[in-house]
């Protein structure tokens, strides 16, 4: 007689993986659980005479579910917010997203703006200031729409796809701060060549500007870095977390 | 003793649903259980008339426990291996208690009805 099947084949947790479209953390609990059921079921009915393959087979088949019931999972475990909107459709669900995004970031470069105003900075700062705030909304807007889709709206395969390109976006307001600085200081030098004698007011005056500008964009940096660090340890967590559950070295959608 | 049932709660589409829930409830009053173990309890209690088939057990049990009514607990088995158990909570004995005296008004109800002798022929 062969030793008994006691473990569920790999190839039958990742194609159910693959049909069940469930959030990661919750789809990796139901395979483990399921997973756990068919071992034990298969070596009780092989106590109770069945061979290996037959009581394996038949814990598969009374236990694996079926695309009905894999359905019925799926609903069960959606997100509130999947839940709350399911009467939407998804064209009118994206739209409206879209707008939620675009009135975020409105309203964070209007938030951006009158605390400039409000201090009465307008007078000392680098026209690039203002590019650099944008691109910096648009990093703390990219950390939370990230965060929205895997922790609100848990819609997602992987939850790993696409944070890398919140690491690029990060890089941006740096970067267009170091731009702004060597024209700040281009600028400075075409003016200090036809009026030398402004150079003690207008120095020292730059300087502040472009150092000012240079550590909003690195603090966006750092937002967008630290927002990534925190999504992306989360992600390789879960998606770590699921591969065992599979007993297998690669995600499934690899 | 009072009505459980009146005209408008009884949904004939989700009758299968709700034996399916109490065949869980009642096999949980039994004491913890895993999932595998709740479908052969209610296969062999019931000598075979009820079955489980093709994962259906589990939908079941995950909508009782976002309900409330049983407790999903994981231990940890030889070789790190993770393996949730199921208990039935205060709220799902209450229910199961309730469910089960509606579920004998409708049966009682069902064979009344079926069971009606017939006008007398001549």
């Amino acid at each position: 007689m062969n030793a008994p099947a006691t473990s569920m084949e790999p190839g039958v947790l990742r194609q159910l993986s693959d049909r069940l479209r469930a959030p990661l953390p919750r789809k990796t609990r139901f395979l483990l659980e399921l997973s756990g059921d068919v071992r034990a079921l298969t070596l009780r009915l092989v106590e109770d005479g069945f061979t290996p393959e037959e009581a394996h087979r038949r814990a598969l088949d009374a236990l694996v579910p079926d695309d009905e019931t894999l359905r019925r999972l799926e609903g069960l475990h959606r997100s509130w917010y999947r839940r709350a909107t399911a009467g939407w459709t998804e064209t009118r669900l994206k739209r409206a997203e879209r707008m939620g995004l675009a009135a975020a970031f409105l309203l964070l470069l209007t938030i951006q703006t009158a605390t400039i105003l409000s201090a009465d900075f307008v007078g000392y700062v680098s026209p690039f200031l203002w590019p650099v705030l944008a691109s910096g909304a648009a990093v703390v807007l990219a950390v939370g729409r990230q965060a929205f889709r895997l922790w609100v709206k848990e819609d997602y395969v992987r939850p790993g796809a696409g944070l890398k390109r919140l690491l690029a976006l990060s890089v941006l307001p740096p970067a267009v701060a170091a731009v702004g600085t060597w024209l700040d200081v281009v600028r400075l030098a075409d003016l200090l060549t036809h009026r030398p004698e402004l150079e003690q007011a207008l120095v020292l005056r730059s300087l502040i500007q472009d150092a000012a500008m240079l550590a909003i964009a690195i603090l966006f940096a750092l937002l967008g870095g630290l927002g990534w660090l925190l999504l992306h340890q989360w992600s390789a967590i879960q998606e770590d977390a699921h591969r065992r559950a599979l007993d297998t070295t690669t995600f499934p959608e690899e | 003793m009072g009505s459980f049932v009146t005209d408008t709660d009884f949904d004939v589409q989700g009758f299968a649903r709700d034996i399916n829930i109490l065949l869980v409830l009642s096999t949980l009053r039994r004491g913890p259980r895993h999932g595998y173990q709740i479908a052969l309890d209610v296969e062999a209690q019931s000598s075979g008339l009820f079955r489980f088939r093709h994962g259906t057990l589990y939908p079941i049990l995950h909508r009782l426990e976002a309900d409330g009514l049983v407790r999903g607990d994981w231990s940890r088995e030889g070789g790190g291996r993770r393996r949730k158990e199921y208990a039935l909570t205060d709220k799902g004995e209450r229910h199961l208690s309730g469910e089960a005296d509606r579920m004998e008004e409708i049966m009682q109800r069902f064979l009344r009805l079926v069971r009606a002798p017939g006008p007398a022929t001549a």
